[in-house]
């Protein structure tokens, strides 16, 4: 296996917020090899885009604070660099698609003069027409039509889609070795979704940056990932290929989430939810992060908190004491994978 | 009613029988109706012309809507063509004024306003002509308005940027300096500068009054970064790996542009208000340049000649005014939120 781009290990970040101190991340370790899509899924709170916003810096601290943990990007290490090193590696080596393309473009510059930024502010040298060179020839790459027109125009005068396009051709003007997408589809309907998916997984295949793709769709994970962490309060509960997550998963958290989804084929009268709510982050339940709502939970899982073990299949690993137990269960979509 | 027929490409469709004949004659000839491949492509070439077309319309500005609205604001363009005649009057003082401001004719003093000799505000106590003196004094409180306007707006712009940006300690230190300086009265402060300077040069006046003129912009554009540096276009520019600098002036800057160039036209009138009260008082700008509160004081002394204060008086009045005008009139243009052009 080659070297992977990113590995984290054990990174914890803490909010201090009026009501106590919330855990966002507790005690994450992933990596990340060369040209590779990870997924991070998980509900809203769960830790998904702390993680990654914690790699470049982008966490307000105070109130918030990375305890412990290392990011070692290109052998270095991303949580210990200084703000000017950081700097030079944002938006160059580590570039970000953030999930609003309508609040994340500035309304009173041109598109072309955003995206001309994003590259000037690392190659500060580089002639005006080289820029905006450059800046045509990655509207076109994403698939932005009449590039030399949309150059010039304000991002009053783009589509949510065609945003979300320049968002991602700003991401990767610079060619990043690692991208990463927090939920680059939210905010767009589902048909422009799927264009929108598109263009990122073309622009993955040609500039060959390994990305993570931050979502809570499931859908796009199956499209989109080769790998798949699901996280759950913070931690990771299950880890590994999209087919293994998809056809046999090996935590309730998961299974969870698979059966709430509805199925295109066949009909389903009722959706099955997961039963009651994500914990506060706060006062999080102990032992397993997940027992309150677990329908394997016994008293084991009140004290004891799981650790990620490997369970049958490459790379596939679960945070769950009784994982053996599902062994042999089918999800909801092992037909559709295989 | 209907028939089912074969099309000449071998495909079948069905049309109306009936009305096709009348009075014996075919409405369209055989297979006339059916021009479906020829329709589709025209409909295609249709809509990629409307495209371009629609893109090509598209191309505007920010700047250009910005200009559109305020043209359409009548009073502010109506204050756009005053202000280019005064200011134009003081700025080719030299070619328009028919006398020097210091000339001095003794058979002519305190004359009436006449077209001979183009003493068309008649002329003063020692017979200067009050016209060529209102025409240089419009140079003068132009020089000291456009000069507070852009120091006090610049001085504005750096304080109100680092002290909304950066927060904080910072903030709370330059705005309770602003808070400090907007508390003080002008007046007495100017009077007693003036007084203890002895120097009352243009200049020097211009100093002094930009030194008070930079609180209002300084708390507008702190306002704006306040907002403005929690967007997501921030972030997303601080994910580019762009620094505080570039986030400041690049980014965000930019979007304090219409107020402060809202605020800083309004300053102008101030300013020029103020210095005219200061000149009136005879601590501002001293003869013989002139200025327009200065003309106002000297004919005070004059209660029977009338042309001496009502001409740079109402020059004054005639000057903010339009400034307002047009500072009202950029105030509705510049702001972003306002999509709709005045009709």
């Amino acid at each position: 296996m080659p070297d992977p781009v990113l590995a984290i290990q054990d990174l914890v970040v803490d909010f201090r917020t009026e009501d106590g101190v919330v855990h966002a991340v507790d005690g994450v370790s992933y990596e990340l090899y060369p040209g590779e899509t990870l997924g991070i899924v998980g509900e809203s709170g769960s830790g998904k885009s702390v993680s990654t916003l914690a790699l470049l810096g982008l966490i307000p601290m105070p109130p918030g604070r990375i305890v412990s943990g290392t990011a070692m990007f290109k052998g270095r290490d991303l949580l210990r660099l200084k703000k000017r090193e950081l700097r030079k590696v944002r938006g160059n080596e580590v570039a970000m698609v953030f999930q609003d393309p309508m609040t994340s473009l500035n309304p009173v510059l041109t598109v072309g003069r955003q995206l001309g930024e994003a590259i000037t502010t690392h190659f500060p040298d580089e002639k005006h027409d080289v820029v905006k060179q450059k800046v045509i020839d990655l509207l076109r790459m994403v698939g932005v039509p009449n590039p030399e027109t949309r150059y010039t125009q304000y991002p009053h005068e783009f589509s949510g889609g065609m945003r979300q396009r320049a968002m991602i051709a700003m991401g990767i003007a610079n060619s990043p070795s690692l991208l990463i997408a927090d939920e680059p589809t939210t905010a767009l309907d589902v048909t422009i979704q799927a264009q929108v998916l598109e263009v990122l997984k073309r622009v993955q295949q040609e500039t060959e940056a390994a990305t993570i793709l931050i979502t809570h769709d499931l859908g796009i994970v199956a499209e989109m990932c080769d790998r798949v962490l699901v996280m759950y309060a913070g931690h990771i509960v299950e880890s590994g290929t999209v087919e293994d997550i998809f056809r046999a998963p090996r935590h309730p958290y998961t299974i969870g989430l698979m059966n709430s989804l509805p199925k295109l084929t066949g009909d389903e009268e009722w959706l099955e939810p997961i039963t009651g709510a994500p914990p506060s982050l706060i006062n999080l339940p102990s032992g397993c992060p997940f027992h309150p709502r677990c329908f394997l939970a016994r008293e084991r899982c009140k004290q004891e908190v799981p650790p990620l073990k490997p369970v049958e299949g490459a790379g596939h690993e679960s945070a769950c004491h009784f994982s053996e137990e599902l062994i042999g269960r089918k999800s909801k979509f092992s037909e559709a994978v295989a | 009613m209907t028939e089912e027929f074969t099309r000449p490409d071998g495909s079948t469709g069905w049309m109306p029988t009936a009305p096709t004949v009348v009075g014996g004659q075919p409405l369209a000839p055989e297979g006339g109706i059916d021009e479906g491949v020829g329709m589709d492509a025209a409909v295609e070439t249709a809509v990629e012309s409307t495209e371009a077309a629609g893109l090509d319309l598209k191309v505007r500005s920010q700047w250009s809507y910005a200009r559109m609205r305020f043209f359409r604001h009548r009073l502010a363009v109506a204050g756009l063509v005053g202000l280019v005649i005064i200011f134009g009057a003081g700025i080719f003082a030299n070619v328009v004024a028919p006398y020097s401001y210091f000339a001095i004719d003794l058979q002519n003093i305190l004359h009436p306003p006449t077209t001979i000799d183009h003493h068309y505000f008649g002329t003063d106590g020692v017979g200067s002509d009050e016209f060529s003196r209102v025409i240089f004094g419009i140079r003068t409180s132009l020089e000291v308005g456009v000069f507070v306007a852009v120091v006090g707006s610049i001085f504005g712009l750096i304080v109100g940027a680092v002290a909304g940006y950066f927060g904080g300690i910072l903030d709370n230190l330059l705005m309770r300096i602003t808070d400090l300086v907007l508390t003080l009265p002008i007046l007495a402060i100017l009077l007693t500068a003036s007084a203890l300077t002895h120097s009352t040069s243009q200049w020097s006046i211009s100093i002094i009054l930009a030194a008070f003129f930079w609180t209002g912009i300084a708390r507008v554009v702190r306002g704006v970064f306040l907002s403005l540096r929690e967007k997501e276009y921030v972030e997303a520019a601080k994910a580019s790996g762009a620094g505080d600098a570039r986030i400041m002036f690049r980014h965000i800057l930019p979007n304090t542009l219409g107020p402060v160039i809202v605020n800083g036209t309004l300053a102008v009138g101030a300013a020029i208000l103020t210095e005219a009260a200061l000149s009136f008082l005879g601590f501002g700008i001293v003869p013989p340049t002139p200025s327009l509160g200065q003309l106002v004081a000297n004919g005070q002394n004059y209660p029977n000649q009338w042309w001496l204060t009502i001409f740079p008086g109402l020059l004054i009045v005639l000057i903010v005014l339009c400034v307002n005008f047009v500072g009202d009139g950029l105030r509705d243009a510049l702001d972003p939120q306002q999509r709709r052009v005045r009709a």
